[in-house]
């Protein structure tokens, strides 16, 4: 092997010149590149950057601590539910302030918002990682092994996907009793199906691509083509539907908490601040705005940043 | 048994009837209401250091074959002789070792590697398998095969969107080529490719097979590059070959209809030539419902009544030639 | 020359298309003329141009194309200037095009027969009953065995050839004075090639149509063309007669690339392949966009071939070749 033949001589002279020019790219950074050139995948990324950094300087920048019942503690009187205070904006800076107001069991509201990112973060994160480890598990195996396997599997994920989601995660958090455990648990199961559906969506195309063809002939081994081949060819669309799905577990969880199924006052949690003050919508407007602009804002981010994601990772919009 | 050039040439793949049929299936409960009959009933050989070129149009089932040879899909009946073993007999472990000795290049460069590795490490799969542990002799390897097929080496940290179609389709070749296999399947190796690119990997395929020596099935519907680079020719139609012959002699001496049609519908760059067209009728008709008798019967403009009734079989007429037609065996 | 009246004038036509990394010209001052009855073939490799060049005359550009400058005159009209129901009237009408792939062609919801008729109904403003008869009429033209029941069918139903034969149909309906046909066989097998190129010669002669055909295959060229243009980069390197093009061509790129492809009979194993490839539209040098390939590179005037790009030098009467070693001192 160690001649040089003609024709790779003349191949090879002065035709890789462009090659050298640019710095290897592999596909995470061109992704990021395109992301973030586009403006919803920016203003997406910014905006969850912003939120995580709230979430984590909470103990910093939360005046209260957001379990704090403040009532006898201060110098004036506090009013049940009292609105927002703000001194640059002219109240009285004898008032202690309260940026986002007082809630119905006399806590600073500002800090519990501040502090309610965190666990919204957290539910997001976790009960899509359970969702898409479990759904991405059960879709490849599906996808691999076909037969019977995949039948068992598929019609499992059709059962659950047969009930309106809510209301199965509500069905499951009765069984189970109310908190955020169990509400995350139902989340969970609800929403994984989608996951196990698109993998094997996706797992089925690349598994009759040549390249996966070409390790078959090379002689890897199932594990090896599962792993290395197939897998990290399939996730794209997962990872634009796990974006998504943050946002809808955000949305779901505080559902469950406004309806007394997820998680329990005194946890600062948005669903739950929104829920214990639904009925003061016109007196006490800014118990109910806060907390729900909030999710919006956070569901908002997720969604962007989702979609931005999607269309980086779209192959067919060539740069 | 061929004799070569340098006297009487090895077996290197026996084909034994080989019959491969896919299922139609269709409804909620998928019953098979028909079988595609991709590849039926296929006796051939292949001798060591050979290039046989396989030529048909689509669904003739020459890709199908292909993938039969490298096992990539298992036939219905039928068997293949690989370097005097019966691979049907190894276990799923042991055929995987076996695999290093046959190898495929695929017809497009855009699937054929794997976008999120990159040069390096698609190519260095076949050694990780089969047991290089030494990353240093890796990629020494790497470096030499890229040399062979006139690619640099600082590809080897690249993806292979940042190559072009002819360079991918050489980077596959040195993926195939870095186990030293002795059989290379090429499926429609240069189809995908402009037309000054082919050139190129043709020479490349046609100057490595003599260095390295390898035996190649060269799998395309291209007659005039098939012929470029082939020692011998078989045309394939509808699931069986009618015709197998050496090349020097094809242009000239190919007995069987089709083939006649096939060599005359070929357009010729040259606008003095004013050939005598075959003009066939009709359109190839579907591999699910092959016409009884002689497949071709029914867009043949020589058939006979024979030809609708009986099938031809696959005889010798002369030394190294051999064709399925009513017409010639008489 | 032939007294043949023109039917298609194209001047200077230049088009480019809107990327992230700026503007990129995909044709590049192209002119050529197209006479009654005769074949004008496009030849050149994928990305060369001419692909684009059909749909910038026909108007079918996608939205980051753009004509940047240049006429095509059809019967004293500038086609390039029109508004889009005037180009609608033409197309299917008077100008036809058919392009590579049928299958994505035709509309999958419609029957074949219907999608016919229609043109009759809307351009020949025909009724239902006698559009169905003529459309009856077109398929067995178009030599579709059994037309009575293959009206009734889905596009899906049909192979490649039968899908391009209904293609040819339709655009040959109201007898058009000019078929754009792009790369309309690439597709095809090669026995049904030769049927279609066959049907496509037989409808010439029958209504005198103009054909525009675009193919990077020489042989399809040889075959049917009277004129050939020959594109590189987006320009046209050498034209003419298909004759004296095959016969003597003179710019370095067709000789190249008749001399890289293998040749049914011949047995010459090993081809004279070019060298490297097509640079890429955004990476264009400022001179002769073949100069890094070329083999006929003269030490004279290499200088002019890597900083100039060189005009169209015109030979004869109608033969010319974009190339310095052309130029007369």
């Amino acid at each position: 092997m160690s001649k040089l033949g003609r024709v790779s001589k003349t191949l090879s002279d002065n035709f890789d010149e462009d090659l050298l020019l640019q710095e290897p790219m592999s596909v995470w950074k061109r992704t990021f590149k395109r992301l973030w050139s586009r403006r919803s995948g920016k203003i997406g990324l910014l905006l969850i950057g912003f939120i995580f950094l709230i979430a984590f300087t909470a103990p910093i920048i939360a005046p209260y601590d957001p379990q704090e019942v403040l009532i006898g503690k201060e110098i004036v009187k506090l009013k049940k539910r009292e609105g927002p205070c703000i001194h640059m904006l002219g109240c009285d800076s004898a008032k202690p302030q309260h940026l986002m107001g007082i809630d119905g069991n006399y806590r600073d509201q500002y800090s519990r918002i501040i502090y309610g990112s965190r666990i919204s973060l957290s539910i997001g994160f976790s009960t899509v990682a359970f969702a898409v480890t479990g759904g991405v598990l059960l879709g490849a195996l599906a996808a691999f092994f076909g037969g019977w396997i995949d039948n068992i599997i598929m019609r499992l994920m059709d059962v659950i996907l047969g009930f309106p989601s809510l209301l199965l995660a509500i069905a499951i958090v009765a069984v189970l009793g109310p908190g955020i455990r169990n509400a995350l648990l139902a989340i969970a199961i609800v929403t994984l199906p989608a996951y196990a559906r698109l993998t094997r969506a996706s797992v089925l195309t690349v598994k009759e691509l040549d390249f996966v063809k070409a390790s078959i002939t090379l002689g890897a081994s199932p594990t090896r083509l599962l792993l290395f081949r197939i897998l990290p060819n399939s996730l794209t669309p997962v990872v634009v539907l796990a974006t998504l799905g943050i946002a809808t577990a955000i949305l779901d969880a505080a559902g469950l908490s406004f309806l007394g199924l997820g998680a329990q006052p005194p946890m600062p949690e948005w669903g739950t601040m929104l829920g214990s003050e639904r009925n003061q919508v016109f007196s006490a407007p800014h118990l109910v705005f806060f907390p729900g602009i909030a999710i919006m804002i956070t569901v908002l981010s997720f969604n962007l940043f989702g979609d931005g994601l999607r269309d980086a990772l779209d192959p067919r919009l060539n740069d | 048994m061929l004799v070569g050039k340098r006297g009487l040439m090895k077996k290197l793949v026996e084909v034994i009837n080989l019959i491969k049929h896919f299922p139609v299936q269709k409804g909620l409960f998928k019953r098979t209401v028909g079988l595609v009959k991709a590849v039926d009933d296929v006796s051939l050989e292949i001798y060591e250091g050979e290039t046989l070129g396989l030529v048909g149009e689509s669904g003739c089932g020459k890709s199908t074959l292909g993938k039969l040879l490298v096992r990539l899909i298992d036939p219905t009946s039928g068997s293949i002789i690989f370097d005097e073993k019966n691979l049907d007999s190894f276990s799923n472990k042991e055929l995987r070792r076996q695999r290093q000795y046959f190898q495929m290049i695929f017809q497009d460069p855009n699937s054929s590697l794997d976008p999120r590795s990159t040069v390096g490490k698609s190519i260095e799969e076949g050694l990780i398998i089969h047991g290089i542990k030494d990353n240093q002799e890796r990629q020494k390897r790497i470096k030499e095969m890229l040399n062979l097929v006139g690619i640099s080496a600082n590809a080897i940290e690249r993806f292979p969107h940042e190559f072009s179609g002819g360079q991918r389709q050489r980077i596959g070749i040195a993926r195939a080529l870095i186990l030293k296999p002795k059989l290379v399947v090429c499926d429609e190796p240069v189809s995908a490719l402009d037309v000054s690119v082919q050139a190129q990997v043709l020479n490349l395929l046609n100057e490595l097979k003599n260095e390295l020596s390898l035996t190649l099935l060269f799998i395309s519907h291209n007659l005039s590059v098939v012929e470029n680079i082939s020692d011998r020719i078989a045309i394939m139609y509808l699931g069986q070959i009618i015709e197998m012959l050496d090349t020097s002699k094809f242009a000239l001496d190919c007995e069987h209809p089709y083939s006649k049609a096939l060599l005359s519908a070929i357009p010729i760059p040259d606008p003095n030539v004013k050939k005598k067209r075959v003009i066939l009728k009709g359109d190839v008709p579907s591999p699910i419902n092959p016409p009884s008798g002689c497949r071709f019967h029914t867009r043949c403009p020589q058939a006979i009544s024979k030809c609708e009734r009986t099938e031809p079989l696959l005889l010798e007429l002369s030394q190294h030639h051999k064709a399925s037609c009513h017409l010639l065996s008489d | 020359m032939s007294t043949h009246p023109i039917q298609l004038e194209v001047n200077n036509l230049t088009t480019c298309f809107r990327t992230s990394t700026g503007n990129v010209t995909a044709v590049d001052d192209i002119s050529f003329s197209l006479k009654k009855g005769e074949t004008l073939c496009i030849v050149g490799e994928s990305g060369c141009g001419k692909s684009v060049s059909a749909l910038s005359i026909m108007g079918l550009l996608p939205p980051s194309g753009y004509v940047k400058s240049g006429s095509a005159n059809f019967h004293n009209d500038n086609l390039l200037s029109m508004s889009s129901s005037q180009l609608e009237r033409l197309r299917g009408n008077r100008i036809s095009m058919i392009f590579q792939d049928p299958g994505s062609s035709l509309n999958p919801v419609m029957r074949i027969g219907d999608q016919v008729s229609e043109i009759f109904k809307i351009h020949l403003h025909m009724s239902k009953k006698e559009s169905e008869r003529k459309t009856l009429e077109m398929l067995r033209q178009v030599e579709i065995p059994d037309p009575e029941s293959r009206m009734l069918a889905y596009p899906h139903e049909l192979s490649g050839g039968m899908a391009q034969r209904v293609m040819i149909a339709m655009a040959l309906v109201c007898s058009p004075d000019i078929l754009i046909a792009d790369e309309p066989t690439t597709a095809l097998d090669v026995t049904i090639q030769s049927q279609i190129l066959n049907l496509m010669i037989q409808m010439q002669s029958k209504t005198e149509t103009a054909i525009l055909l675009i193919t990077h295959d020489l042989g399809v060229v040889a075959e049917m063309a009277n004129n050939v243009l020959v594109m590189y980069c987006g320009q046209i390197v050498e034209y003419g007669d298909v004759k004296t093009v095959f016969n003597s061509p003179v710019h370095p790129y067709t000789k190249a690339l008749m001399q890289s492809i293998p040749i049914i009979g011949e047995k010459t194993k090993r081809l004279d392949a070019i060298p490297g490839r097509v640079p890429s539209l955004n990476l264009l040098p400022p001179g002769c966009r073949f100069e890094k390939r070329c083999s006929e590179k003269n030490t004279n005037i290499t200088s002019d071939c890597q900083e100039k790009i060189p005009p169209i030098f015109n030979l004869n009467d109608n033969h010319g070749s974009r190339c310095w070693l052309e130029k007369e001192d």
